[in-house]
């Protein structure tokens, strides 16, 4: 689900470039120069992780046959502010190792799947602000998962058919994003469940993967 | 990070050929083709289009790159973004070209679905052209040259020197899965389960890794400035190439501009 290159007008593509670009000046302006060096191999290996991961597929029946998770939720919770560089990165390689994505996106394609991961890491750290654990924070890491989903997928479709020309019918083009979202209701679902059980499964083995930002961020 | 993953991926398959694309100073190739890329971007009449293709095809030419190589990287991306407009010429404008049963073709509509791919296609290729004629790694060393944060310089590099190394080690993971009779069907029970503790072992694995990775890094170096100096000099070859693709690239710009 990336944007591809060639798709968005220049206004939305300068605009998105120039503001991911900002969020992430601003994200690296937030973590102490020291700490950079020992947070980079822990964001670089995690973010090669995750987009291993996100290329798993899960066998569906048809029409959707299989889905991949989006993994953006569990991004937000783990990395907090350095989801925007460790996306970047991502994408990047992703545009150019595997050709999925683009340069000139690349802005675009880092707020989609940035800001609702940028949410979960706002609803995690008030998790963490009020210790919370067993039911009420599998009820969180839930509404973050499908949520995360949900907004990303509104964003993707919103660009898409926001953008393409203004000849097109507005109803048609809300029922569509509509229409479009609602079909990725069950992948929001599973994402909600996987996010779930990864984070009593992270809570359990290596809590400091969930609690790796507290302490390091200003 | 084998070798042969890389060349499966075919990013550093061809980056040893000595064609212009390949000996010009990767600063200034880097500078002047995202120049290039933002001019194509840029466009917005359909009727630069086969001035771009002339100008992306000769690019790609002039690389000595195969165009097997091109096809295979484009199969797909390219279908990604046909599903993505191919409704456009039906539902987008008001001028009627022709009617297919009960579908429409309107011009405005098939006009925006063509500029779409065709700048598509002129981005991909430079692009393509760009990052595979020199190393991967020189890349990210010219990036440094060129004022690319460090941090995020080293965690290109970082990254895309694990990613092969974990995609292995998450193969060997869900083959022995498969082995102990996991068979990804969602509806059968512990599915999710499975997936989650796959997904999850892999991520403490890298994690743990992580932090040898970081204690070695710093007893090779790692934060002294010595590794990060990038050696390159342009020669009057590369200043003309430059000047070449600036001028290209700022042409296209105001003609889009008048066109428009």
């Amino acid at each position: 689900m990336h944007i591809p290159d060639g798709l968005l007008p220049n206004a939305i593509m300068i605009g998105t470039n120039v503001a991911a670009v900002g969020v992430t000046a601003f994200a690296l302006a937030r973590i102490d120069k020291n700490e950079q060096r020992t947070l980079v191999p822990k964001a670089s290996l995690l973010t090669a992780a995750f987009f291993i991961i996100s290329a798993l597929r899960i066998p569906m029946p048809p029409p959707l046959n299989s889905v991949h998770l989006l993994l953006v939720a569990l991004m937000g919770a783990t990395l907090g502010w350095l989801t925007f560089p460790a996306l970047i990165v991502g994408l990047m390689l992703q545009a150019l190792v595997f050709g999925h994505g683009g340069l000139s996106t690349l802005g675009a394609n880092t707020l989609m799947l940035g800001i609702p991961a940028l949410g979960v890491h706002f609803l995690f750290q008030w998790a963490r602000s009020r210790q919370l654990s067993g039911r009420p924070l599998g009820v969180l890491s839930f509404v973050g998962g499908f949520l995360g989903v949900v907004i990303a997928v509104l964003l993707f479709y919103g660009t898409v058919i926001g953008t393409l020309p203004a000849e097109i019918n507005v109803e048609l083009e809300r029922q569509a994003t509509g229409l479009l979202a609602l079909s990725h209701l069950p992948i929001a679902l599973i994402e909600g469940i996987f996010m779930v059980l990864i984070v009593a499964y992270l809570h359990r083995v290596q809590p400091a993967l969930l609690n790796l930002h507290p302490k390091q961020v200003k | 990070m084998s070798g042969s993953h890389l060349h499966e991926q075919g990013i550093d398959t061809y980056a040893h050929l000595k064609s212009p694309l390949h000996q010009w100073e990767m600063r200034l190739k880097i500078a002047s083709l995202l120049l290039l890329i933002l001019a194509f971007a840029l466009v917005e009449t359909v009727w630069l289009l086969p001035i771009m293709f002339a100008i992306t095809l000769g690019i790609y030419a002039l690389s000595g790159l195969p165009f097997a190589f091109l096809r295979s990287r484009l199969t797909v991306p390219g279908y990604f973004i046909l599903a993505l407009v191919i409704f456009l010429p039906f539902v987008a404008g008001t001028t009627e070209m022709a009617t297919v049963g009960p579908l429409t073709i309107r011009e405005e509509g098939l006009l925006q679905a063509g500029l779409i791919i065709g700048r598509f296609f002129c981005i991909f290729t430079t692009a393509i052209v760009l990052f595979s004629t020199n190393t991967f790694l020189n890349a990210i060393r010219a990036l440094r040259g060129l004022k690319f944060p460090d941090i995020m310089a080293d965690m290109v590099l970082l990254t895309y020197r694990y990613l092969f190394e974990i995609n292995t080690l998450f193969s060997t993971i869900r083959t022995a899965a498969r082995l102990r009779g996991f068979q990804g069907n969602l509806f059968a029970p512990n599915t999710i389960k499975t997936v989650t503790s796959l997904a999850g072992h892999l991520l403490v694995r890298s994690y743990e890794q992580s932090q040898q990775v970081y204690t070695a890094m710093v007893l090779r170096g790692y934060g002294t400035d010595g590794a990060k100096v990038y050696h390159q000099k342009p020669t009057t070859a590369d200043y003309l190439k430059t000047a070449l693709t600036l001028i290209t690239a700022i042409t296209l710009f105001v003609l889009s501009q008048v066109l428009t």
